[in-house]
């Protein structure tokens, strides 16, 4: 017997063929089970590195950094943080209040009672979903702060002005009155998805309309409200425009505002007590996020049999419809269409008083100002470029993470799904502070740093929770038996991708695009810690004119902004109307 | 007998499309009737116009003499105080409810005290066998179950009548024949008015005293279970209801009822065909020979002509076995026919098919 035996040769070639041929048949599971690991990876890169350095004695790039708990000690022993945590607890809860209360009596009149102008009132009612925080902010600040022109030309009329806007109270309004939209949305997908069915069943039983929404509809309603509180105390905790340009004045601070601070403004930044602040933030969330979920118990209580979906009636209200729609028209023209002309009237002036005469004050001005200097105007085209292109990365993230998620074992679906929802509990200060430190660890993060491939990575990452959640419902309606169709007769499974399921997701992908472009545009608070002198978007740019108390270039900048949001606003509407 | 729901002009119309073209009927008190149909032919539209789900676009309708809905006097009683139990087709239980809680809602709508729900409610739910699940969520019971829930909770109230939207159509094919029998049963139990919308005929027949067929917004033919079998008015009821070859002709000989004579229909290639016919048509008329495909029997050219309403040369082309029948598919010069049989088929026997008279209906086209 010589030592190669062909038999033995062939053998160990066929065996080595066969394992070969064992992982192309799983090429396909292992590549999916590779990007769910890097969408992991991705979406929990902020966190790591502020955990990292939470614990450490020293900026996390010192080489003789050391493990310590010092950075929680010097954080609660800070009476300034206390109070800002007492601070952003009452405006989450008040703000909460009120936005979901706003957000869910409009969902009841607007889409269950039979209205005059109910489709206005509605586009009304949704319109400031396009607008930035930032922008309401600087909009209310003009007109109802002490020295704004509403509250001046009360005083010189009836001689008392509005109770004062700078305050926890003024904060928590405008910081519930702006995710009223947001509330509104998610009540009203969450009323269609109740059968109507149950309603009818409920009036043939003997109820009336309104005891059958009261005692089938709202309490079907249940995990919807919780779920929408958590989401918008998410949001309140979020808020840095609102504090920071209503607060600022009245030195109120909140958590954000604190980080906003210590971070960013602070000449000397403690890295180890921002991660401790950060950390807290986080916490905070998922004390949250568990008491939703052990508050609702068996879900399955609360799950209706998809019956065939029906346009939900409507409860005719005769005169008493009038009165509402009279109230909700008064409510969108005080809290956004108000202030949103004054702010494009005030960015023509140089100066707006209730003792002057406009006339006297007309200028363009502002605007010069605006477009003459160049680091603004780069603000503006770095904004869009990242809206745009931004976008698009977003979109392409999303349908390969969605495919990862729905076309795989269940054990992918499921750990993709629940990594698709990290960034929900993850503030958007808190996503930047995190990708920066990143880059600060990363070899190479300083070219990162530098471009405004950063800010797309956090917006990325901030809104993916969203998008996700925008495109899954539609990509779980194609079935998989029409891919499997195209691999029957040949084609590969990309290609059964391209040729059948991006065509029918078409509308989904737009909606979805659409999305990301509005948020991306409004995003500043994951900015605020990113930008560098090439990398600014209007937000911060905003942010920065509002502390010089450059009040005119602010307000350009807005109808800038506005000017470019409002289109597509109009467009996803009319694209609505279609469908 | 009293009259429980009377229809009159019934018409609903969106803008141009007419879903139902003006239909009147009248149910009787303690009936049950089925609005039998294929989809799209109006029954669920018209049993929610009852219930007061939907509203007719012109026309009047009254439930034990109470107007519920006059569009010439603008009345319409909203579905709360028309006293009517619904059962939907997805049954529309109320999942945050337990059984018991779901029976006794409407018993509290009514204001009666705890005590007495209570005990109503479980009575009713004894009744139905359903005792055991009383503290049950909906998602914690078997389709059959939720079906007899909803059933329990549309008669705990009493109402004036029980209406069934295709209750059984969510059921599998077992449990469907079961919940047929208890159907029945419970409308024998309560004698409630009981109105049910279905698509399947074999419901239709087994459980009603009335058919109402429909068939693009009209009726087609209202009548007892056996009459809408064994009398078809028209080619479409024959076809629907047990399935039937349509041959249609134009009538030679009307019948006379003197002599015994039957109808004679010819065909367009001038095969004449004996047939019974119940409605009065001039010669020379449209009409259509109606028979079953049981019926005709596969002869060889060997029956007895004196019975035979006609026999047909047959080319058979398609013979399918089906353990208890053979159905076998073939031409003849007037056209095809479907013909199902017992007996093994041969060439031989397959060469001529003959149409028993008696078993020839003559109906309009």
């Amino acid at each position: 017997m010589t030592a190669t035996d062909p038999s033995m040769a062939t053998a160990s070639i066929s065996r080595d063929f066969r394992i070969l041929q064992r992982i192309g048949n799983h090429r396909g599971l292992i590549v999916r089970i590779v990007l769910a690991a890097l969408l992991f990876m991705l979406l929990v890169s902020p966190m790591v590195p502020i955990v990292y350095q939470g614990f450490l004695d020293k900026p996390l790039y010192d080489g003789n950094a050391a493990f310590t708990l010092a950075n929680f000690v010097n954080l609660f022993a800070d009476p300034r943080f206390i109070n800002a945590t007492k601070n952003t607890l009452i405006i989450g809860f008040i703000g909460t209040a009120i936005s979901t209360s706003v957000g869910f009596l409009s969902a009841l009149f607007l889409d269950r009672l039979d209205l005059p102008f109910q489709r206005t009132l509605r586009m009304m009612f949704l319109a400031p979903m396009f607008l930035s925080s930032l922008i309401m902010a600087f909009a209310w600040s003009m007109m109802y702060s002490p020295a704004g022109f509403i509250a001046l030309w009360l005083k010189s009329v009836i001689g008392f002005g509005l109770p004062n806007l700078n305050s926890i109270f003024g904060i928590s309004l405008l910081a519930g009155v702006s995710a009223a939209p947001v509330s509104y949305i998610y009540f009203s997908a969450a009323m269609q998805n109740i059968p109507n069915t149950l309603e009818q069943a409920a009036r043939a039983a003997g109820a009336t309309p309104m005891r059958a929404i009261r005692t089938i509809v709202l309490p079907l309603l249940m995990p919807s409200v919780l779920y929408c509180l958590l989401l918008n105390f998410v949001l309140k905790l979020d808020l840095l425009a609102v504090p920071l340009v209503l607060g600022g004045p009245a030195r109120i601070e909140v958590l954000s505002t604190y980080l906003y601070d210590k971070g960013i403004v602070a000449a000397q930044v403690d890295y180890g007590l921002v991660s401790a602040a950060a950390i807290f933030m986080l916490i905070l969330v998922q004390l949250f996020v568990f008491a939703q979920k052990y508050m609702l118990g068996d879900l399955r209580k609360f799950n209706t049999i998809g019956g065939k979906s029906s346009r939900q009636s409507q409860v005719r209200v005769g005169l008493w419809g009038w009165l509402i729609s009279a109230l909700v028209f008064a409510y969108c023209l005080l809290t956004a269409i108000f202030p949103c002309l004054f702010l494009i009237l005030r960015s023509f002036t140089s100066f707006l008083s209730p003792y002057m005469p406009i006339s006297q004050v007309l200028t363009l001005d502002n605007f010069r100002m605006v477009l003459g200097y160049e680091a603004y105007v780069k603000s503006i085209y770095n904004t869009l470029i990242i809206a745009i292109a931004g976008g698009a990365v977003a979109v392409v993230l999303t349908v390969v993470s969605t495919i990862v998620a729905y076309r795989s074992p269940a054990f992918i679906r499921s750990f993709t799904e629940q990594t698709a929802f990290i960034p929900k509990a993850i503030p958007g200060l808190v996503v930047g502070i995190g990708i920066f430190y990143a880059t600060v660890l990363l070899p190479g993060g300083g070219l990162l740093r530098g471009s405004l491939a950063i800010l797309v990575i956090a917006y990325v990452i901030r809104y993916f929770p969203t998008g996700f959640a925008t495109l899954s419902p539609a990509f779980l309606q194609i079935g998989e038996d029409l891919e499997k169709a195209v691999r029957i007769t040949g084609g590969s499974q990309i290609r059964s991708y391209i040729a059948v399921t991006m065509p029918l997701l078409k509308p989904a992908l737009l909606s979805c695009y659409l999305l990301y472009f509005v948020q991306f545009f409004k995003e500043y608070a994951a900015a605020s810690f990113l930008f560098g002198p090439d990398t600014a978007v209007i937000g911060t740019t905003m942010l920065q004119l509002n502390v010089m108390g450059n009040y005119g270039p602010v307000a350009a900048l807005s109808a800038i902004t506005l000017a470019l949001t409002l289109p597509v606003a109009i467009f996803i509407y009319s694209g609505k109307k279609e469908a | 007998m009293g009259v429980a729901v009377q229809l009159q002009k019934i018409r609903k119309s969106y803008g141009a499309l007419e879903i139902l073209k003006g239909l009147d009927l009248t149910i009787e008190d303690g009936s049950f009737t089925s609005l039998l149909g294929p989809s799209g032919c109006g029954k669920t539209t018209l049993l929610n116009m009852i219930g007061g789900l939907d509203q007719p676009t012109t026309g009047g309708i009254q439930i034990y003499s109470d107007t519920v809905f006059s569009s010439t006097d603008y009345i319409n009683v909203p579905i709360e105080r028309r006293n009517v139990g619904f059962v939907f087709q997805n049954y529309a239980l109320w999942p945050h409810m337990t059984v018991l809680q779901n029976v006794g809602y409407s018993l509290r709508i009514r204001r009666l005290d705890k005590a007495e729900r209570e005990r109503r409610s479980r009575e009713m739910l004894d009744r139905l066998e359903l005792g055991d699940l009383a503290n049950r969520y909906p998602y914690q019971l078997s389709g059959g179950q939720q079906q007899r829930v909803a059933i329990a909770r549309a008669l705990v109230y009493q109402p004036r009548l029980l209406l069934l939207d295709e209750p059984l159509s969510n059921l599998d094919a077992q449990l469907r024949e079961k919940a047929r029998s208890w159907l029945k049963d419970i409308h024998q139990n309560f004698k409630l008015t009981t109105i049910l919308v279905t698509h399947d005929q074999i419901e239709a027949l087994s459980l009603s005293d009335q058919v109402v067929l429909l068939s693009k917004g009209g009726i087609e033919q209202f009548g007892s279970a056996s009459e809408i079998y064994t009398r078809p008015a028209t080619a479409y009821v024959a076809d629907f209801v047990g399935g039937a070859n349509i041959i249609p002709g134009k009538l030679v000989g009307t019948p006379d009822k003197g002599t015994g004579a039957m109808a004679t229909v010819e065909t367009a290639d001038g095969t004449r065909i004996t047939a019974r016919s119940d409605f009065p048509a001039r010669i020379g008329a449209d009409v259509s020979v109606a028979v079953r495909p049981q019926k005709i029997v596969l002869s060889g050219g060997q029956a007895r002509p004196e019975k035979s309403g006609a026999v047909v040369p047959f080319k058979p082309r398609i013979v399918l076995y089906q353990g208890a029948q053979y159905e076998i598919v073939g031409d003849t010069p007037f056209g095809s026919l479907r013909i199902l049989t017992e007996q093994p088929p041969t060439e031989q026997t397959m060469a001529s098919a003959l149409l028993p008279a008696e078993e020839c209906l003559c109906v309009r086209p």
